[in-house]
């Protein structure tokens, strides 16, 4: 390879390394990415804070919530594993798998809900704020 | 060549130095990744093979010291090596891999031995430490947490080394306040803090790392600006125990002097890292360092 190429391939591959940035700033505020992963370099710009799921079985009109004592070791695994994804992840993470495995379980639902509810510092605040999503899951 | 004047601007006027300097940063580069390999094997007993990796790169690093005409291809082989790390660790890889892993790439495809190419390193070099400086600063604006320190004030309030190293820019009822914010929830806060001090702290550091790669670039202030960000690097990350992170920055940071002070530093790093390796084999005491 060239000088000259090389000297390209540098200078493409650092432009998208300078924009990169913006893109993944957009996909924080879209999808709840981790502002300290997939090279952003936001780390220490907001703190890792937990994902919380819930999970809500439904039959009819009535609602049960499932407890985790309520749920088998895998369940539960799986349930701890959707939640390290989101943190991750963010919405790119669907709890998709985690509703199959517990219409499974829960034979007498209908359909499940699972929350994904995502804890972040509100910068207008100062205080511990939450965006929750819903996704229902029918048989 | 647009490629060739955006490069320039990072480049040296005299470029007498380079060639210690470039030899000192593949040196480092190459006992920088083994190292952090070899850490990251240690946390995971259940996971031999990230010995092999680290034993690899060591192997490289052996190499491309004792026989310098080996060390591209040694940097070649660590490069795949680390590709392999990045599968491994990704999606949770860290943003400092990333550095590490673009810099082995630069030296895998940059021939130290030519003057040009060398120049290429160095100046590619300089711009990925510009461009991951400027934007740790301009993402701490996006973010809004440090106008009015929420972020230290989060941090004072949840981590003991945190309230160690700022806490002194923080009157005793603001800490008290702050460290009583638990458990955390949903409503709790707020993490803002009054003291003037620690507000123009918070404000500082995003202003500096804005600032500092703009004085980088111009040759009249590099000098000096290199030495300031030298400074405020190494107070944040040794403050912050963030040694491995520190010590990579530094050396990126090095590279912006006219000297090669990275070749004097380099048996004061490779002693660290020793110092640092022991410690997590209990050899010497252990302490928290990332």
């Amino acid at each position: 390879m060239t000088l000259a190429a090389k000297q390209r391939l540098v200078v493409a591959a650092l432009a998208a390394l300078a924009l990169w940035p913006i893109a993944h700033r957009a996909l924080v505020v879209q999808t709840r990415l981790s502002p300290w992963r997939f090279f952003g370099w936001a780390m220490y710009c907001t703190p890792k804070l937990p994902v919380m799921v819930e999970l809500t079985a439904l039959r009819g009109k009535a609602r049960m919530r499932l407890l985790p004592g309520a749920l088998s070791r895998e369940e539960r695994r799986a349930v701890q594993r959707l939640s390290e994804q989101r943190g991750v992840w963010g919405t790119f993470a669907t709890p998709a798998r985690l509703a199959v495995r517990l219409l499974t379980s829960q034979y007498y639902a209908d359909a499940v809900e699972i929350a994904v509810t995502h804890w972040y510092l509100d910068p207008a605040t100062a205080r511990i704020a939450t965006q929750r999503y819903d996704y229902t899951y029918p048989r | 060549m647009l490629a060739a004047r955006v490069l320039a601007l990072a480049d040296d006027a005299d470029r007498a130095a380079q060639a210690p300097i470039a030899r000192a940063f593949q040196l480092f580069l190459l006992l920088h990744v083994t190292t952090r390999t070899l850490l990251w094997a240690l946390r995971a007993a259940d996971r031999p093979g990230r010995y092999l990796l680290a034993a690899g790169l060591a192997a490289c690093g052996l190499a491309a010291w004792r026989v310098p005409r080996y060390a591209r291809a040694a940097t070649v082989v660590a490069l795949a090596i680390l590709t392999i790390k990045l599968a491994d660790s990704f999606p949770t890889t860290s943003n400092h891999f990333f550095i590490e892993f673009l810099c082995i790439a630069l030296l895998a495809l940059c021939n130290i031995e030519q003057a040009d190419e060398r120049a290429l390193l160095l100046s590619a070099a300089r711009w990925l430490t510009l461009i991951v400086f400027f934007w740790s600063g301009m993402q701490k604006v996006l973010y809004g947490t440090y106008f009015d320190a929420a972020f230290l004030g989060f941090s004072i309030s949840s981590k003991p080394s945190f309230a160690a190293l700022f806490g002194w820019l923080v009157p005793s009822l603001e800490v008290a306040r702050l460290q009583s914010l638990r458990p955390l929830g949903p409503g709790v806060g707020p993490f803002a803090i009054q003291a003037p001090l620690a507000v123009a702290t918070a404000n500082g550091v995003y202003l500096f790392e804005m600032l500092a790669p703009l004085l980088l670039v111009i040759r009249r202030t590099r000098m000096l600006a290199a030495l300031a960000t030298l400074g405020f690097v190494f107070c944040i990350e040794v403050g912050a125990l963030e040694l491995m992170f520190g010590a990579l920055f530094l050396n990126l940071l090095l590279l912006f002097l006219p000297r090669p002070v990275n070749r004097m530093l380099l048996p004061g790093f490779a002693a660290l890292y020793a110092v640092l390796v022991a410690s997590r084999l209990g050899i010497l005491p252990r302490f928290w360092f990332n």
